[in-house]
């Protein structure tokens, strides 16, 4: 080899050495993560936003969790603190058989922790949000051979059974049950907390900020892969862009489109798109005219250009909705939505008394603090105005709009709903539905709306459903606009962000993990 | 002294309670029902089991006599919903948090105030007075959210040199070797941009009352007795014209304890302003309640405490 050759090779061995090279993954570290969603407590039971339901799940798992398989309006279920669990041939005994583990204080989870957390779910002193769930549940049964066995027993065989049954993060009685449920809403849960199942434990709580630390009971597949995560409540999205850019941040959870667009293609920081299932929606009072007229309503259905909503202000990070529930669910209605149709819009308007010389005008009441809805009511409002009508529009405090709203004091009012696990079809529409806030009454989604709480399979509840939706999307009592995806955004030295359960965005926060 | 002050202290008394019913009768006028936040997301009967657990149900006069004798008798503010806690605990850990950003930015405030206003008066008409008087005025005349906003991408995002929110680095503990440099260092811009922002006023409230001063004829008896222009500025002058400053400094401090709203917003301070920020977003009455009664009280203490300085420091008020 000559000298040259030598000094050839040296030289690309050593640009070889000083070129960047991809850091490898480590186990353990601490990610930083920006939210500005404060945590409302330490117990599902008595503070369960989703907020907070999504830092619990991973102190408290449940027996399975329902996830995304990528496919539109399919999910599968995973198992958790269940290892397995099976039907009965009627359908109304479904078995779960616990995996044999301990809670991070060292005493097995058993069956009876189950128990006391249905007690818990169902307790009137509770009062749980979402004890909706639970209503179908006739009875939790132990197995006095098997401290890992349980069986819930339905009064009929339902479609959501299984999501129904594992609904909620199972707590560990011989910490919680020392307070009576009387009292459950006057406890400080954040010492309780220290002891769970899951994969972190609450490490440590202020005002502004809490750690999660690993639960160091778990090895191997189920342990998680970072030490600690610091999860910091930061109010002013800029200075949440701020402290992702200088690194003080490891993760966003959530952005608003805008600045996600302005961070996307930036160096060192990577976009996670997430279903939210955050269907956005007018609903009409029509209860009193103008909008006790079905024409009135769908007037303004067709006047309302949902795709430029989408496009010009979520910036595509959703899609135009079709109705109630997301297509996310397998329970969505099939279709397209409503057009925009200005022409028809117009002439239905005519055909109800408004026109020029008689124009519609209403006020469209929506709750303060969420400024992209505030720029989306306005721009609805332009479109409104090319079909002849005039909507007043009313920023109110939410606490007083909601109020007026359940008192009927109002046109149309605009506000967002999450919806999660079981479609929430039957609650929103009937005329004796507890969510119909805009006094929706029609004999043929009464009928359906029977029929899919009596349904025993998902066919028959399925075909209900649409029926209901059908008549919904005709007769537009709520106007549905858009569901809104998340976007969360993270440094790229954090590996391993998957959002792929809907509403509970970290599900995988065990599997991040720093490079 | 003693005696003044006592009396006085008892006069607080009915003014307290009287500012306690007025704020709980201002809550009660707000539209809406507690809680009704929640209808539409909750079912009924879970939002009106809420409303008897959390003890908002019950006539104005029940709730108000409820609420006004557990303050008073057990120093019980209630229970804050939105945090899972009683009231007392939530607002013991704000108000010490904002004691903190109140007292660092009081004392740059004071420090850089009177040391500008002493240059600017020392320096009448010159260029560095005119070029002092043009950035204090414009500095006065800033929003001070656009003014924190700034501090953040300049010091936080461009150079890199300050924590841009919370009043610790992730996971430092109290106890903890270094807590307390890095305590002052997360403090630096949210104390730095409240004390810049309230100190230009005080730089020309200063500059105003050192000129004011140094025409009278005692200060120009001193000039004329030959002492210098900068002892008779300092020693003189300066004195007599701090006496309006305790009533200055004994009004904002009440305003910056009870929460310098806009910057522990911005800075995600765990303080009063924040505290009151999301109850008022979360609809937590309680919490509401307290933040706002505590705030009017710190402004009756302020008073007090200023008169009590002015008798201190003013033989003419002693008097």
């Amino acid at each position: 080899m000559t000298v040259r050759s030598w000094i050839l090779l040296t030289t690309l061995a050593l640009l070889a050495a000083c070129a960047p090279q991809e850091a490898e993954p480590t186990e353990g570290g601490r990610i930083v993560i920006g939210t500005s969603f404060p945590v409302s407590g330490w117990n599902e039971y008595t503070a369960g936003d989703i907020a907070t339901v999504r830092w619990l799940r991973r102190i408290y798992e449940p027996l399975a969790v329902e996830v995304h398989t990528g496919a539109p309006g399919e999910t599968s279920f995973e198992p958790r603190l269940a290892e397995s669990w099976s039907f009965d041939d009627g359908r109304t005994r479904l078995t779960f058989t616990l995996r044999e583990a301990t809670w991070s204080d060292g005493e097995p989870i058993t069956a009876e922790d189950v128990l006391f957390t249905f007690e818990a779910q169902t307790s009137p002193e509770v009062n749980w949000g979402n004890a909706d769930t639970k209503k179908a549940i006739a009875s939790v049964e132990l197995d006095p051979d098997d401290p890992r066995r349980v069986t819930f027993v339905f009064e009929r065989p339902g479609p959501f059974d299984l999501a129904d049954a594992i609904e909620g993060g199972i707590l560990p009685e011989h910490v919680m049950g020392t307070v009576p449920f009387s009292e459950w809403h006057s406890h400080d849960w954040s010492e309780a907390a220290r002891i769970g199942s899951g994969p972190f434990l609450l490490a440590d709580t202020r005002p502004g900020e809490f750690i999660l630390t690993r639960n160091p009971t778990l090895s191997g597949e189920r342990a998680p892969r970072l030490d600690e995560v610091v999860v910091r409540v930061i109010d002013e999205p800029s200075v949440l862009m701020t402290q992702l850019r200088t690194g003080e941040l490891h993760l966003v959870d959530q952005l608003a489109p805008r600045d996600a667009l302005r961070i996307e293609g930036e160096a060192d920081v990577e976009l996670v798109e997430f279903a939210l299932n955050d269907v956005a929606f007018i609903g009409w009072n029509t209860a009193r005219p103008p909008f006790d007229d079905p024409r009135v309503r769908r007037a303004m259905a067709l006047a309302i250009d949902r795709g430029k909503v989408v496009e010009e202000l979520l910036l595509g990070f959703g899609e135009q909705s079709n109705g109630l529930v997301p297509p996310t669910s397998r329970a969505a209605l099939p279709g397209d939505p409503l057009p925009h149709d200005l022409t028809e819009a117009r002439r239905l308007l005519a055909e109800a008394g408004f026109g020029p010389d008689n124009p519609l005008s209403f006020e469209l009441k929506l709750g303060s603090g969420n400024a992209l809805r505030e720029e989306i009511a306005t721009k609805i409002q332009a479109q409104l105005a090319d079909a002849g009508v005039e909507a007043k529009l009313r920023t109110m405090e939410t606490r007083a709009m909601m109020g007026d709203v359940v008192g009927g004091d109002f046109d149309a009012f605009m506000r967002g709903l999450a919806i999660f696990g079981h479609p929430p079809i039957a609650a929103v529409f009937g005329t004796e539905a507890p969510y119909n806030l805009v006094k929706y009454s029609s004999r043929q989604v009464d009928e359906a709306v029977l029929e899919m709480n009596g349904a025993t399979d998902w066919e028959s509840f399925k075909a209900s459903a649409d029926r209901v939706q059908s008549v919904v999307r005709e007769e537009q009592p709520m106007t549905f606009l858009y569901v809104r995806n998340g976007v969360a955004a993270h440094a790229a030295n954090v590996e391993g962000v998957r959002f792929d359960a809907a509403g509970d965005p970290m599900l995988r926060l065990d599997r991040f993990r720093l490079r | 002294m003693l005696r003044s002050f006592a009396l006085r202290l008892l006069a607080s008394i009915p003014l307290a309670i009287g500012v306690a019913t007025l704020v709980f009768l201002a809550a009660e006028a707000a539209p809406g029902e507690p809680l009704d936040q929640l209808r539409g997301d909750l079912p009924p009967e879970v939002v009106d089991r809420m409303v008897e657990i959390y003890g908002l149900d019950g006539s104005p006069l029940e709730r108000y006599l409820s609420w006004i004798g557990a303050l008073f008798l057990r120093g019980d503010l209630g229970w804050s919903h939105l945090y899972d806690r009683p009231v007392t605990s939530v607002l013991a850990s704000a108000l010490w948090a904002s004691a903190q950003l109140a007292l660092v930015a009081l004392v740059l405030h004071v420090v850089a105030g009177v040391g500008l206003g002493l240059l600017s008066a020392r320096r009448k008409g010159k260029f560095d007075d005119r070029l002092l008087t043009a950035v204090t005025l414009g500095i006065y005349a800033m929003p001070i959210f656009w003014l924190g906003l700034m501090a953040v991408l300049v010091f936080g995002e461009w150079l890199g040199w300050l924590p841009t929110s919370s009043p610790n680095s992730p996971g430092m503990q109290a106890g903890e070797a270094g807590f307390v440099l890095d305590r002052l260092h997360h403090l630096i811009l949210p104390a730095g941009v409240l004390a810049v922002a309230s100190a230009a006023g005080l730089a020309r409230f200063v500059r105003a009352g050192l000129i004011e001063t140094l025409a009278l004829p005692f200060a120009r008896a001193a000039r004329a007795r030959g002492l210098d222009r900068k002892s008779v500025l300092v020693r003189h002058a300066l004195r007599a014209s701090l006496l309006p400053l305790i009533n200055l400094v004994g009004l904002a401090l009440p305003g910056l304890l009870s929460g310098a709203l806009v910057i522990e917003y911005l800075y995600s301070w765990p303080g009063m302003g924040r505290l009151t920020y999301e109850a008022a977003r979360g609809d937590d009455t309680f919490v509401l309640l307290a933040t706002t009664v505590v705030a009017a009280w710190l402004v009756i203490a302020g008073n007090l405490l200023a008169d009590v300085a002015m008798r201190w420091a003013d033989p003419r008020v002693r008097a």
